[in-house]
């Protein structure tokens, strides 16, 4: 009512209201009073304007120009309608009659004047007409904004208008509304600035940008909430409103309320999400048998529709029992649950009283968010568990189940939709457990039977003499060996093929028995053979009962058979095996016997009988003291105790034969449990031989060691490889190394240590020799505690295994220290006949003159050369002006390093010396070789080198220069044996001579030294050396020789080591020497 | 043809001699290269300059002289001055025969190896400065018509324009526009200055 009040005098434009304060005070004008109030002043003020024009211009008597005031003032009016014309006209006609027709004292108005002043009046009366019709025209409008007013009022729930800051300037409800705000509540506030639910933020921030940019925008939904606490949906549209100069001014537009329509919706949404949820776990449900996957799928399918991130079921749902196991479970991969941990979860005070709280309820218990239960601080730490729905399934036939859904990603307050399906799925998931339990248990026993008949082979059979009708177990067929499509249609049919079956042996006997128990005799109980089909023989156990009727007569048979041919077999390999050890036992060269706990025998073999000369009646029973005479008691009850402990126990002692003689045992006891009883078992083995064979031995040993102290010669025995932790020395051999008794440790480190490093390539070379030939030979120094240095010399055999991989090294050592020294003594005197060996090795170094000189003289004019030609240079720099100092130092730093050039090369030329003119003569190739063999033997043998010769049987001679030749190869061997010195590689030299090429004797010098890494020609270069101490002329002069005999020189590598150097030599033309 | 700085080249396969004698050669100015073996040198670029080549008798590879020998064959005419460590009489006269300015022994003078390679330089400018010569006279001999080398050729054989005109078959007075045309393109100021000019051509002097 109050609205209506306050809107009415706005709809009447031309008249006024006013608000006033307490004391009548004008507090504040409406606007169409304003908008009179301005059109009027407008009117008077240009009306004083132009009265004031009138009297202050010198306007000519006659002239018009009161006129323009006059329209000024008839457009203002026209402008302001009635009341403004009303107000002009008077205003025109006063001044037309003041000024205009002066004096007024006279009514005697000039026809000119009358005329133009009743048109002027004619004019001003058309002009408030036409004001009128303005004025219809406007109510027209009013009317017409009135009819959509009420269009809108009808078509939509409310009407609005805001300004250009989007706060709502009008707001009108449709008077249907109930639920619509207090009027005027929200006028001055922006759309967003009163309470709302909805939408969110980031919708709010698109809707604001959709104003700012001044465009439309239709159906924008909010909801905004209710006293009561709902919500009310309200879905709005606005166009913006520009004034007549194109300026934004605001939006208006309508908005709906929708809350009816949302609720309807979601109803619907629910409805039909239930439905389809339920059909779901319906097919879940019965797409299987399988208990497991039923409620794997359930799950599955209740995880998905509730968009929860668990789903499970625990069993038993007991408060009572002490743990419940999580059977199945279903979750999203980020909240795994207890089935992931596999184990069982103990049932807790707090699962108790959930367990409790389930069962007690018939449907279902929410907890979480806005429900009045929360999940128990339990399950929210260990599962992260915000909210859940929990059901207890009571399944016919079992104990109570727990079905619940976690929600672990957000805390959610469960709808009633949502509580609805759940127990609905409850219910359904309670009745499909209950029918597959029972069906699973029912299945779980047959198939146990028939598991436990196939087992144990047996089956059982009816026979149903009225009805002529058999029935046999699956396991009964299978014995017979019958196929399914092979079994009898009846009883007859079945007796004749069983007839078949049973070996003829036994046919009689069963089929006696059959007759004897249908007669009322003993009960059907027999065991015989049948022959399948395929020939296979089984044994058959079968026993049953007869049934009879009222009189007596036999109706029924029923029984089972079992196939016990396994068993009859094992008992038949037992008792063969049995006697087999029976006859091994016997025919043991080893005595057996057995005793009884208190070691009294009880049974022994025929050769225990035989060794002790007693029958084997006469020995059981007797007690182990009677025979032995080695034991005393002490020490037999010390053997007693040690078997009793379970020991296996092995003694040497004396056996007493009957006839009294003694004989040397070895007796192995031990004992075993024979069913109840603790029996011992012993073998005796008569070692009279072995202690013959090692008195035997041992007088041997003892001669051995006699003789070997009278030679000074120790034995050595030595494993190699896998025995060589047996090795031990004896003291004598330990003796000669310097070493205490039983300080050795028998290994091959061990023993390397004990040789003099010097002497270790030397040993290294026999030990490869003996790997080869199978002979030791080595001598070699060890240096005592005491530091005394001892030659010890090594003769003997290497013994090779089926592989060819060596054994054992068996032979004598010597103490050659004496010897050594005698001999050494000796070879100083003979050091005069070695001086002259050096010299001739020293000399032979030289070549022809002409060739050496050349290149002596090259080699020392070239540093020489550039001394000289360098000091020039540093004169020059230092007399030059100004003196260049860096040059001249630098020249002269070059000097010094070619002086000391030039000062080694002239070192290294010191030793040569002049040689004779050579001489031609005829040469055996082979001779040579021998000699310069024989020459360089002592150098050979110093650096432990093994020489190996392959010498052409015949060779033709050669025409040179003996000593030239013979100085060729002494420079080649000498060269290969310091190529080859300081490796760890075998040395090996090898002196190949062959005629080879036609025409041509062919010389070749191996090792294995590290060869020739570096251009293989260059070795041939003067002064190219690789040894801290040659001049690296000897191969050089080498190939001057060869070739000055016309032949050739030339070097390759050696495989896999080392370098070849191979020289020819023409065959010398006959007569030609 | 540039008369740049002279240039010497020194092959030696040994180190400190190659060393000792680019600082000798730097000493007194003068732009030395130096090389290890002939085969390097051959395969360095040589600047358009005078210059001469120390050249070791003993090389890896190829000889001082088999060297000196191929350098002939292929044109290249830097005269040479040897060095060795140990020279002997035949060897030198073989280089000395094969071109050589100067064969000296190590140790040298280095007073003896600098006016050696400074005579040489000169002699190599000179023979430059002659090659320049006569490749332009070659020029302009070139320039001159058939007819005018048959006058040329008869010209400086000494004949007179009448009998040149009677052997040709010509006018007297076409065999002398023609001779007066080979005086002007050789540039021959007289009989005489011709002749020589033919002499340096190696122009046959009878017909």
């Amino acid at each position: 009512m109050e609205r209506k009040r306050l809107e009415q005098p706005e709809d009447h434009a031309s008249d006024a209201l006013f608000v006033q304060d307490a004391s009548g005070k004008i507090v504040e004008l409406p606007r169409e009073m304003r908008d009179l109030l301005k059109r009027y002043g407008l009117a008077l003020v240009l009306a004083g304007l132009a009265l004031f024009v009138r009297s202050v211009l010198p306007f000519p008597e006659g002239t018009s120009v009161y006129q323009l005031p006059i329209a000024a003032i008839v457009l203002s009016a026209w402008y302001g309608g009635r009341g403004p014309g009303l107000l002009a006209l008077l205003i025109c006609a006063t001044g037309v009659w003041y000024w205009y027709i002066p004096p007024v004292r006279s009514w005697d108005i000039s026809p000119e004047h009358a005329m133009g002043f009743s048109i002027f009046v004619a004019l001003s009366l058309l002009l408030t007409q036409f004001s009128g019709a303005r004025r219809r025209v406007e109510h027209a409008l009013r009317a017409s904004e009135e009819r959509f007013r009420t269009l809108v009022q009808f078509s939509f729930d409310v009407y609005w208008e805001s300004d250009a800051q989007h706060r709502f300037t009008r707001q009108e409800f449709a008077e249907r509304l109930t639920d619509a705000p207090a009027p005027g509540s929200e006028i001055g506030k922006t759309r967003w600035e009163i309470p709302y639910l909805e939408p969110d933020e980031e919708a709010w921030r698109n809707h604001r940008a959709t104003l700012d940019a001044h465009l439309p925008f239709r159906d924008f939904e909010l909801a905004r909430p209710t006293p009561d606490g709902g919500r009310r949906y309200v879905s709005v549209s606005g166009m913006p409103v520009f004034d007549e100069f194109g300026r934004f001014v605001g939006y208006r537009g309508v908005g709906r309320h929708i809350t009816e329509h949302r609720r309807a919706e979601e109803e619907r949404r629910a409805h039909v999400w239930f439905l389809e949820s339920m059909d779901r776990v319906n097919r879940a449900m019965q797409r299987t048998n399988d208990l497991e996957q039923m409620m794997g799928d359930v799950l599955e399918a209740v995880l998905e529709i509730f968009a929860s991130d668990r789903a499970w079921l625990l069993y038993p749902c007991d408060p009572d029992a002490p743990s419940w196991s999580p059977i199945m479970e279903r979750t999203r991969p980020e909240f795994p649950g207890a089935a992931a941990c596999g184990r069982d979860l103990p049932m807790t005070p707090e699962s108790a009283e959930v367990a409790r709280v389930a069962l007690a309820s018939s449907g279902a218990l929410l907890r979480g968010g806005s429900h009045k239960h929360q999940p128990s601080a339990e399950i929210a730490q260990n599962f992260g568990v915000r909210s859940d729905m929990l059901m207890a399934l009571r399944p016919k036939d079992d104990r109570p189940y727990l079905f619940g859904l976690h929600q672990c990603s957000r805390v959610r307050t469960w709808t009633k939709e949502e509580q609805r399906l759940f127990e609905e799925v409850g219910h359904r998931l309670t009745d499909a457990l209950g029918s597959l339990i029972v069906f699973r248990g029912l299945r779980e026993s047959e198939r146990q039977l028939e598991e436990a008949q196939r087992v144990a082979h047996l089956g059982y059979w009816d026979r149903d003499l009225v009805a002529n009708r058999v029935v046999l177990a699956e396991e009964s067929w299978r014995i017979f060996g019958v196929e399914p499509h092979e079994r009898p249609a009846d009883l007859a049919e079945w007796n004749k093929r069983w007839h078949a079956f049973i070996d003829p042996d036994d046919r009689p006997r069963v089929l006696a028995a059959v007759q004897a128990a249908l007669a009322g005799g003993p009960r059907y109980d027999v065991e015989f053979r049948i022959a399948r089909k395929n020939g296979e023989v089984r044994v058959i156990h079968s026993q049953g009962d007869v049934i009879r009727d009222a009189s007596g007569r036999a109706i029924r048979m029923f029984g089972t058979q079992q196939d016990i041919t396994a068993l009859r077999q094992a008992e038949k390999d037992l008792r063969a095996s049995e006697t087999r050890f029976r006859a091994l036992v016997d025919h043991a060269t080893d005595g057996f016997f057995l005793h009884a706990d208190d070691s009294t025998v009880i049974d022994v073999n025929q050769q225990a009988c035989r060794s002790l000369g007693y029958s084997r009646e006469e020995l059981i029973g007797m007690h182990p003291r009677q025979f032995d005479a080695g034991l005393d008691r002490p020490s037999l009850a010390q053997i007693t105790e040690r078997i009793g402990k379970g020991e296996a126990v092995t003694f040497e002692t004396l056996h007493q034969r009957k006839d009294g003689s003694v004989f040397p045992v070895e007796v192995r006891v031990r004992q075993f449990q024979h069913g109840e009883r603790r029996l011992h078992a012993s073998l005796v083995r008569d070692i009279s031989e072995r202690k013959r064979v090692e008195a035997e031995l041992r007088a041997r040993q003892e001669l051995l060691d006699l003789a070997q102290k009278a030679a000074r010669a120790v034995a050595f025995d030595w494993y190699i490889g896998a025995r060589e932790s047996e090795n031990r020395w004896s003291p004598e051999l330990e003796a000669l190394y310097g070493l205490k008794p039983g300080t050795f440790d028998g290994t091959y480190q061990g023993w390397k240590k004990l040789v003099h490093p010097d002497d270790w390539p030397a040993v290294k070379v026999a030990i490869n020799r003996a790997h080869e030939s199978g002979d030791i030979a080595a001598e070699y120094r060890v240096i005592h505690k005491d530091g005394a240095v001892h030659w010890l010399r090594a003769k003997g055999r290497m013994f090779f295994d089926a592989k060819g991989q060596p054994e054992r090294m068996v032979g004598f050592m010597f103490d050659v220290t004496d010897w050594r020294h005698a001999e050494e003594a000796l070879r100083e005197k003979d050091n005069a006949l070695q001086m002259a060996r050096t010299e001739l090795a020293r000399v032979s170094r030289l070549t022809t003159l002409g060739e050496l000189t050349a290149s002596i003289a090259h080699e020392v004019n070239q540093p020489i050369g550039a001394m000289v030609t360098n000091a020039a240079a540093c004169a020059r720099w230092l007399a030059a002006q100004p003196p260049d100092m860096a040059e001249a130092q630098a020249a002269l730093a070059n000097i010094v390093a070619d002086g000391k050039r030039a000062g080694e090369v002239i070192a290294r030329i010191r030793a040569l010396t002049r040689r004779q003119a050579p001489r031609m003569e005829l040469l055996d190739v082979n001779r040579k070789v021998r000699e310069v063999l024989a020459l360089a033997e002592h150098e050979l043998k110093t650096h432990g080198i093994v020489l190996r010769t392959e010498l052409a049987p015949t060779l033709p001679g050669v025409a040179g220069d003996r000593v030239q030749l013979q100085q060729v190869l002494l420079n080649l061997i000498v060269n290969a044996i310091e190529a080859m010195s300081g490796h760890d590689r075998p040395h090996e030299l090898t002196i190949v001579t062959a005629a080879k090429e036609p025409g041509a004797v062919v010389v070749e010098v191996r090792d294995s030294g590290p060869g020739l890494d570096e251009g293989v020609e260059r070795v041939f270069e003067p002064f190219y050396t690789t040894k801290a101490q040659g001049i690296g002329i000897g191969l050089s002069i080498s190939r001057s020789i060869v070739e000055a005999h016309g032949g050739r020189l030339w070097a390759t590598s050696n495989q896999p080591h080392g370098a070849v150097f191979r020289f020819s030599l023409p065959v010398a033309q006959e007569g030609a020497a | 043809m540039s008369e740049g700085q002279a240039v010497v080249f020194v092959i030696d396969d040994d180190e400190s001699m190659r060393r000792s004698l680019a600082t000798l050669l730097r000493s007194v100015g003068l732009d030395a290269r130096v090389f290890s073996s002939p085969q390097e040198f051959m395969r360095a670029e040589r600047p358009d300059a005078p210059g001469c080549l120390v050249l070791d008798v003993r090389l890896p590879g190829l000889s001082g002289l088999a060297f000196q020998e191929r350098l002939a064959k292929e044109g290249i005419a830097l005269p040479i001055i040897f060095i060795t460590g140990h020279g002997d009489v035949p060897m030198t006269v073989r280089a000395m025969k094969a071109g050589a300015v100067e064969f000296l022994s190590k140790p040298f003078d280095d007073q003896v190896l600098l006016d050696g390679i400074h005579g040489a330089i000169e002699r190599d400018r000179q023979r430059r400065r002659h090659a320049a010569q006569l490749a332009e006279l070659q020029e302009r001999y070139r320039a001159l018509t058939e007819r005018e080398r048959e006058i040329f050729t008869l010209v400086i054989a000494g004949r007179l324009n009448k009998q040149i005109a009677a052997e040709l078959g010509l006018s007297v007075v076409t065999v002398k526009v023609h001779r007066a045309q080979v005086m002007r393109k050789m540039l021959a100021k007289s009989i005489v200055d011709l002749v020589r000019m033919a002499d340096q051509l190696g122009v046959p002097r009878t017909v």
